[in-house]
């Protein structure tokens, strides 16, 4: 019984809402802030890009802290108090935001912010 | 130490990659259902809208509409792709605790390390490739009927 | 849409003693034989295929690890507690991710190979407690003795004593049994021997010689072979089982536990999960490596031999 009932509203719901469905989007092309959608390109990504969005990964780790001011200059173990299997699960998450995958050899001596960045920088796979 | 943090790496990695496809997905999921059921709600309101003659409730049910179109809205912005939460393991304890007790022979338990990444890895590739292959599975049975239909030029009236 | 949304409202009700419903019965247990109305998760799980939980957890009862779907344990198909020892937490967390991945509503049964072996384990377990239902043991195949003589057919047409003709892959293939092959096959032969009082001579079909017929082992190597399975916890002959079903070979599964349930393997039958895989394969991969993978079929069974095989080794190690 509560089907039919949707059934038989939902013409009538479909052409009323129409209206303000239009208005509301234009409204929101107007003024609302819109979620920027990051366009991936072939080309190297540069530095500060790199940066900024590792520094955003690290922000996100929960086991970071909070207060801890984070720049190219930051040490994972000095700085954020991250152990060594912290450390790992950071590489990993930055090695996903970056769609690339770390050798060991490399991952084992990344010890800062800095480092991680130029690892990331010289990686052409990274985007 | 460094052949544990290996280990310990490999694991994270499979569990991050496998995580993050099934927490995207089942975010998805909820971001649908919560937009049906808003959907729903503004449907009742565009009735009582249509059978009511007062002004002044008129207009806040023109509020109360517009609010939920703005919910809809935020919903279908929210890309999951891009929560850098979805990025780390959410309890890796039982791991650390593992790799922590300082047992003799720790060679076997990296190598388990390794094992348990391999089968996380396959485990999560063989999902996506029966995906791949059998993509109609994760439809539901109208969903199923409706296509079958479909194929024939037909439309099923539901 | 709405329907969806109306539906979904009822299953998410807490409705624990919801009896499922009875359509499109396909069992959660790796056996296939374990088709009952018994009223738990596992079964009503197998048979709506829809998630009805918000939360998993694990509940530490002291000795063991419980897997718990909004603070309620889950039950395996015969209604066993679903839980493991404390010994083995890495199973334990991997049991939680496989019900916390389940990717939505729609949910197949492929995707729980822990809890479907591990269920497998328990019910197994219990089944052949000495007050037990024989019932019960009948329905799942669960006799001790069944279960043995099943396997052991597999030692007879083991894919590691079956050798191909010379002349095939310009002699690659067979190279590579010889090389990989023999020395397992007599460190097995070795550790069967344990089991017997006479040395075990395991018989090989080698397609040069043999051409085709079948193959039969000796009565000896029967019993030792049979005292060695007779020698396995129930828990570790379901993680056996597994093994063998999934490798056709009745070596890959003394490998597996050789070196996932115990400490140290016996001498000779040192092996890494990824070489039993290829041992179990090595035909396969060769024919890969020269006409190419098949869609759809090569790549898919690759992951489905490593991540069964994985999964036993998982189960079996503490």
């Amino acid at each position: 019984m509560f089907r039919t009932t949707l059934r038989a509203a939902s013409p009538i719901a479909s052409r009323a809402i129409s209206r303000p469905l239009v208005a509301k989007s234009a409204f929101i092309g107007a003024s609302k802030f819109v979620a920027p959608i990051r366009f991936y390109t072939a080309a190297p990504v540069d530095k500060k890009e790199i940066t900024s969005r590792v520094i955003d990964v690290i922000k996100a780790f929960d086991k970071t802290a909070a207060s801890s001011e984070v720049t190219g200059q930051t040490y994972f173990h000095k700085d954020l108090g991250l152990d060594s299997l912290d450390t790992v699960e950071l590489l990993v998450a930055i090695e996903e935001e970056f769609d690339i995958e770390i050798p060991d050899k490399v991952a084992d001596d990344l010890k800062s912010v800095g480092e991680t960045v130029d690892y990331i920088a010289s990686n052409p796979e990274a985007n | 130490m460094k052949q544990a943090a290996r280990a310990y790496r490999d694991v994270i990695r499979a569990m991050v990659r496998g995580d993050r496809r099934s927490r995207i997905a089942q975010r998805a999921e909820e971001t649908r259902k919560q937009i049906a059921m808003l959907t729903y709600k503004r449907m009742n309101i565009v009735r009582q809208q249509n059978e009511t003659k007062d002004a002044m409730l008129n207009a806040s049910l023109f509020k109360d509409l517009q609010l939920l179109n703005r919910q809809v809205e935020t919903l279908k912005r929210d890309r999951a792709e891009n929560d850098k939460s979805l990025l780390f393991v959410r309890d890796t304890a039982l791991i650390r605790d593992s790799l922590l007790q300082e047992r003799g022979d720790n060679e076997r338990l990296v190598q388990h390390l390794h094992d348990i990444g391999s089968f996380l890895t396959n485990q999560r590739e063989y999902d996506e490739l029966i995906e791949r292959y059998n993509g109609s599975s994760k439809l539901s049975q109208e969903e199923t009927v409706r296509r079958t239909a479909g194929k024939v030029g037909l439309h099923v009236p539901f | 849409m709405l329907r969806l949304f109306t539906r979904y409202n009822t299953a998410a009700r807490p409705g624990l003693s919801l009896r499922p419903l009875a359509t499109q019965a396909s069992p959660l247990g790796v056996d296939g034989s374990t088709e009952n109305n018994l009223k738990t998760e596992t079964n009503r799980l197998a048979k709506t295929g829809e998630k009805f939980w918000e939360k998993v957890s694990l509940k530490d009862d002291g000795s063991q690890f419980l897997v718990q779907l909004d603070s309620k344990t889950v039950l395996t198909p015969l209604g066993n507690a679903l839980a493991v020892d404390k010994r083995r937490s890495l199973l334990a967390m991997l049991l939680k991710k496989e019900w916390t991945n389940l990717p939505s509503l729609a949910i197949k049964t492929h995707a729980l190979p822990l809890t479907s072996l591990v269920s497998r384990c328990i019910d197994l377990e219990n089944v052949n407690k000495p007050d037990s239902d024989p019932e019960m043991r009948a329905k799942i195949g669960g006799d001790r003795e069944h279960i043995a003589n099943d396997l052991l057919r597999y030692l007879d047409t083991d894919t590691l004593l079956v050798f191909c003709p010379q002349a095939e892959f310009e002699g690659a293939l067979r190279k590579a049994q010889d090389e990989r092959y023999l020395p397992i096959i007599a460190s097995v032969e070795k550790f069967l021997g344990q089991y017997s009082t006479s040395p075990i001579k395991l018989r090989v079909l080698d397609a040069d010689v043999d051409g085709l017929r079948g193959n039969s082992q000796t009565n000896e190597t029967r019993k030792a072979a049979k005292k060695f399975l007779e020698s396995l916890s129930l828990w570790d002959l379901a993680i056996f089982e597994k093994t063998v079903l999934t490798t056709k070979s009745f070596i890959c599964g003394v490998l597996l536990l050789q070196n996932k349930a115990l400490d140290k393997s016996a001498e000779g039958l040192t092996s890494t999960m990824e070489s039993v895989a290829q041992a179990a394969t090595l035909e396969i991969i060769h024919q890969t490596d020269r006409w190419g993978e098949v869609e759809d079929t090569h790549d898919v069974d690759k992951r489905d031999v490593r991540r069964n095989i994985h999964a036993a080794g998982i189960v079996a190690y503490k």
